[in-house]
């Protein structure tokens, strides 16, 4: 039974990771969105002005998992798998340095005109502060997320967790933002899908 | 059921790297140089044989300070090719320290239990991040190249193949260095 689950979320996982493998050719601006055709996980990637965003979305399972073997308690894990989470990779293919910082970021729930911007790692310690977690808890909560602020040199790249507080199944455009030459850019990632269910 | 599950999820999402690799983009050989170098942060911990290691007392030679975590991607990914840099280098005054950001000896043991290649290079335990915080980290993984003189001369952010005959060149450059 629990080989058999094992191969199972290998399988899951294998796949998971390849899913962008199959993606279209990279037009500027332009969403790609891909899913596998097995698991269903689905990507979206985006190039704008040299800068390459990719979303997968980390399920609420993967969320659950990674979290409590971290050593996080049952109800931050739970309530962190509530959230919509998806590993994120910002890549500046471009030939000039970049500064990333996430309060530049927003979305945009479909059908609303406001944006909302993402919770930070610094949200979510800030909620969970009463909780005194283990330093070591804490750290790899802090590490896994995708950085707060950062310069991305051409050819920096980094990945880690972004999370959106939306209902499940929900969609949603981001749109993300760095600085070039003290410039704000935006790009837009659009029609980004919540998982089905927080189950 | 419910524990079981997720530990065999968890174990499959940061620990079988290789099911990771094949649609990760491929890894960097970038560096950005500092302009102007400047002198590194001190930094003294424990090897995982509880052997004390201090950063300042390796001037005169070349160190790669490598900031990574095993539940980290890209860390995973980058680290098999510091042990093919380190080898190498084998001979010449080049040091690799990998700076594990708050794990135990046993989480690091099981991750290097599934490398076909084997670190023999420092790994140092920042166990409580306290190293990290004071260089200038904002992610991992992260990488520095410190000259001879002690100062901060280069910088990678994200994963990079440390074998790639640019990462080879620029130590090489670095050894050339008065």
């Amino acid at each position: 039974m629990i080989l058999h689950s094992f191969k199972r979320v290998c399988l899951l996982y294998g796949l998971l990771f390849t899913a962008s493998a199959h993606a279209a050719p990279v037009q500027e601006g332009i969403t790609r969105h891909s899913v596998d055709p097995d698991t269903g996980i689905p990507t979206w990637e985006v190039d704008t002005q040299g800068v390459h965003l990719r979303l997968t979305l980390i399920t609420p399972e993967q969320a659950r998992a990674f979290m409590l073997n971290r050593g996080m308690d049952k109800q931050s894990v739970d309530e962190f798998a509530h959230a919509c989470v998806y590993m994120t990779v910002v890549r500046n293919e471009g030939k000039q340095a970049i500064e990333h910082n996430l309060a530049d970021w927003h979305y945009l729930p479909e059908g609303s005109g406001r944006p909302k911007a993402l919770l930070t790692k610094h949200d979510w310690l800030t909620r969970w502060q009463p909780r005194n977690f283990l330093r070591p808890v804490k750290l790899a909560f802090e590490w896994s997320q995708f950085p707060v602020e950062q310069t991305f040199a051409p050819g920096d790249w980094n990945q880690g967790m972004t999370t959106f507080a939306l209902p499940a199944g929900s969609r949603f455009d981001v749109l993300y933002r760095w600085k070039q030459n003290g410039k704000l850019h935006e790009g837009k990632m659009q029609n980004v899908q919540c998982p089905p269910s927080f189950d | 059921m419910f524990s079981a599950r997720h530990l065999l999820t968890s174990l499959v999402l940061f620990a079988l790297p290789g099911l990771t690799i094949a649609a990760e983009p491929p890894l960097q050989f970038s560096h950005t140089p500092f302009k102007p170098r400047i002198t590194t942060p001190a930094m003294t911990l424990k090897d995982m044989d509880g052997k004390t290691v201090e950063l300042a007392r390796l001037r005169g030679k070349v160190v790669i300070v490598n900031f990574w975590a095993t539940w980290c991607p890209p860390c995973r990914r980058e680290f098999p090719s510091m042990e093919r840099l380190r080898q190498k280098m084998e001979g010449k005054p080049v040091v690799i320290l990998g700076v594990n950001e708050g794990e135990t000896v046993d989480m690091i043991d099981q991750f290097n239990s599934t490398l076909d290649l084997q670190p023999q290079f420092p790994i140092l335990l920042d166990l409580d991040g306290e190293a990290m915080r004071r260089w200038p980290v904002r992610g991992l993984p992260t990488t520095f190249f410190v000259d001879k003189r002690g100062r901060l001369a280069h910088g990678a952010i994200g994963g990079r193949e440390f074998d790639h005959p640019e990462m080879l060149r620029l130590i090489e450059s670095m050894l050339a260095e008065q």
